[in-house]
């Protein structure tokens, strides 16, 4: 228990839940089974979140420090990036419960990837390169960041899957809403990524190794990942672009992202693998 | 105008625009694909490994645009220039504007293309305008400049906010500018490595104009290793971390000492020193070896030694020396000698050649006596073998770094300007008869639809309170 997996085990069982409890409610279009899944959503986060604390102090530092921790911060981020957009209210009603229940259905897919057999939950005590407290700063700050984008790619997605249907005033209402939401958390996402994945990461390379920046592969695609949100903003902004095109670029800058993430641990090695 | 320098004007129109910066961000996310995928120097892997790795289309293409270095191709240099000039450009016909926008006082406009409220005849436009500012204040948009025609026939109320706001965008491209020159200043970095070992404690490497090697260091003072260990966790014996204590002298006088650490640098005069690499250096073991006399299968005597030494067989007139050691010593396909590396249950070995009167020859000597075909007239049994601790330290002097953050804290104030307090703008144009609304904003579903709502309904209940649902309805 002191490592944090029951509470990880029983936020897996509950995206899980909650999945199925937006769908249902989604079907039925119950209000109220919709209101229960938020509530059984934000259960689940707490219990993560329980679970990364209890993880931390035993860890003595911040719980990222190899795949299986990652890839629950992760999950975690995911559901605090929906989380955190609710009380500002800006996702709109009819868009709450779908995006609701896709960010249930990736932070579960995260927390189950990461109970996964191939990844130990076993508490490793820190590589002498990461006890910093960089470490906190630039990977907590990329996750929220990723955890934003995390919600433009699935505003992405329904815009793209919902602009094939026919057109109807209800339809355009909603498709503006969600090309909205996409500009909305990119915005809100990128400083975050920017200030954690290259500022702190270059200071923090510099303490460590003595270069602020190596063209290591993680930090090649991190530059990738960067350039293709500085190209949806400059297009968005500048030069007036809306709708599906801005919405393939959010898809494909968090493909980018989740690749930065996790492809490059394992199919290109370099100095950032910790697995 | 002729036409060379229309041509001329055009391409200097097309160097900072807008079209080439987005060309110039796709090719450059593309170009950075590539290195990323592609292994890149220094580890480029040759030719054949490439061959056969990627199939010979691919191995000619890498080879022939030298995509095996693509961050230090010419290519690449040159997109990157070509978007620092693009940026320059783009940045100053911006800025000019943005400076306007923030520091003019705001000037009257007669082009209103805004939502047009009627209010009633006879109604005070003063008394209209204090309605209006009470709502843009209540609203939070509490910089309101007041401006009127020529002919003072009409008042606009020109309400800010985030004004400031409008030189993120130039903020951040400034920022990127200046963590350009930064790295640009990076081609006058100094860098290199020396390692020392257990034995190697106190020993106070010279400093030399130039080459790294053990024997010397490029710096401009002597760098001595006063001492280095390693920390580890007490519960699981793993490594925590790993130091060195350094001091640092000019001729006799000592000028800085200091300690380093994984991620705490020491640093004297912009050079930094960073412990890179902590382990056993099997390379400079000391081994002690039992000379068997091999006919009556005796221990004679004993032999110290170090790698790469030489010292006399005791009671003989042959010699011996160490020539490598195997952590875990076995035979390859082919016969040869390979080092395993610490493996557990491994055999350790030395490779020794011995010398006498009778020639020269080589063996093995493991912890134990194997049985060879040939007999010769003594035999080594490695009785114990130490490898000593070593500790590589890294140095680096890298200029520009500073200019790097600098750039990255303008790019973060920028970033924060542009997407979290985007500018907005409210004209409030009021004659006799009507009052006009003309509202902007740079941030997507900002709220000034909201504010245009409230001065609506505040002027409808100012003039009517009676009507004034209705009218909102309406």
């Amino acid at each position: 228990m002191r490592d944090g997996v029951l509470f990880f085990d029983i936020a897996t069982a509950g995206y899980a839940f909650a999945f199925f409890a937006f769908l249902v409610g989604r079907i039925l279009k119950r209000r109220s089974v919709s209101a229960l899944a938020r509530g059984i959503l934000v259960a689940s986060f707490v219990a993560q979140t329980v679970g990364l604390v209890l993880r931390g102090l035993a860890l003595g530092g911040f719980p990222v420090t190899n795949t299986y921790e990652s890839v629950v911060f992760y999950g975690w981020v995911f559901a605090l990036g929906y989380l955190g957009l609710l009380p500002f209210r800006l996702l709109p009603k009819r868009l709450r419960e779908v995006i609701g229940l896709f960010v249930a259905l990736l932070a579960g897919a995260f927390m189950a990837l990461a109970s996964s057999p191939l990844r130990s939950p076993e508490v490793v005590p820190l590589v002498p390169a990461l006890r910093s407290h960089w470490l906190t700063l630039h990977v907590s700050l990329v996750f929220i960041g990723e955890g934003f984008f995390t919600v433009s790619f699935i505003a992405g997605i329904l815009y793209l899957v919902q602009s094939r249907r026919r057109r109807t005033e209800a339809i355009e209402g909603r498709l503006e809403h969600l090309d909205r939401l996409i500009y909305q958390t990119i915005a809100i996402g990128f400083p975050f990524f920017t200030l954690g994945g290259l500022f702190f990461g270059a200071v923090w390379a510099k303490h460590a190794w003595g270069r602020y920046w190596g063209w290591d592969p993680k930090e090649t695609f991190m530059l990738v990942t960067w350039l293709v949100y500085v190209l949806y903003l400059h297009l968005r902004l500048m030069r007036g672009w809306r709708g599906k095109r801005t919405a393939w670029i959010a898809v494909i800058g968090f493909v980018l992202a989740l690749f930065t993430f996790a492809g490059v641990n394992f199919l290109l090695r370099g100095l950032h693998s910790y697995v | 105008m002729g036409k060379r320098s229309r041509i001329l004007r055009r391409g200097w129109a097309w160097l900072g625009s807008l079209r080439l910066a987005t060309a110039l961000l796709v090719v450059l996310t593309l170009a950075t694909i590539v290195g990323g995928i592609v292994p890149q120097a220094p580890i480029t892997p040759n030719a054949s490994d490439l061959y056969a790795a990627y199939g010979p289309f691919w191995e000619r293409l890498i080879t022939r645009l030298g995509l095996g270095d693509v961050f230090h191709s010419w290519w690449f240099f040159a997109l990157v220039g070509l978007f620092a000039m693009n940026l320059s450009l783009c940045t100053g016909r911006r800025m000019r504007r943005s400076l306007q926008e923030v520091f003019r006082p705001p000037r009257f406009s007669s082009r209103m293309d805004g939502e047009d409220v009627p209010i009633d005849h006879g109604r005070n436009s003063e008394d209209v305008a204090c309605t209006v500012m009470t709502s843009l204040r209540r609203a939070g948009l509490r910089k309101i400049d007041r401006v009127r025609d020529p002919s003072a026939s009409e008042t606009q109320l020109v309400a800010q906010r985030f004004r400031f706001g409008a030189l993120g965008a130039d903020l951040v491209h400034v920022g990127i500018l200046v963590i350009l020159i930064g790295a640009l200043l990076g081609i006058f970095r100094q860098e290199g490595t020396f390692a020392v070992t257990d034995w190697e404690r106190g020993l106070r490497l010279p400093a030399c104009a130039d080459g790294t090697s053990n024997d010397c260091v490029p710096l401009p003072y002597d760098v001595q290793v006063d001492d280095f260990g390693v920390e580890v966790y007490e519960e699981s014996g793993r490594t925590k971390s790993f130091w060195a204590n350094l001091s640092f002298w000019e001729g006799e006088t000592q000028v800085a000492s200091g300690r380093t650490a994984v991620n705490r640098p020491f640093s004297i005069r912009g050079l930094g020193f960073y412990p890179w690499r902590y382990g056993q250096d099997s390379s400079a073991s000391a081994v002690r070896l039992h000379v068997v006399e091999t006919d009556r299968n005796l221990v004679i005597g004993e032999v110290a030694l170090r790698i790469g030494e030489t010292a006399p067989v005791p009671g003989t007139s042959w010699t011996l020396t160490a020539l490598r050691f195997f952590q875990t010593f076995a035979l390859d396909d082919f016969g040869q000698a390979v080092d395993l590396g610490n493996v557990p249950g491994g055999n350790p070995a030395v490779l020794l050649q011995v010398s006498g009167d009778e020639g020269t020859y080589r063996d093995i000597a493991l912890p134990f006596l194997p049985e060879t075909a040939t007999q010769p007239m003594y035999s080594f049994l490695l009785a114990e073998s130490t490898a000593p601790a070593f500790l590589q330290i890294h140095y680096v002097r890298s200029p520009g770094y500073r200019v790097v953050w600098i750039g990255f804290i303008l790019v973060m104030v920028g970033l924060a300007a542009a997407l979290y307090f985007a500018p907005s703008r409210v004209r409030i144009s009021i004659n006799e008869e009507r009052v006009a609304i003309h509202a902007e904003s740079r941030r997507a579903g900002s709220h000034l639809g909201n504010i245009v709502e409230r001065i609506e309904l505040d002027l409808a209940e100012t003039s009517d309170p009676d009507n004034a649902d209705e009218r909102i309805d309406a």
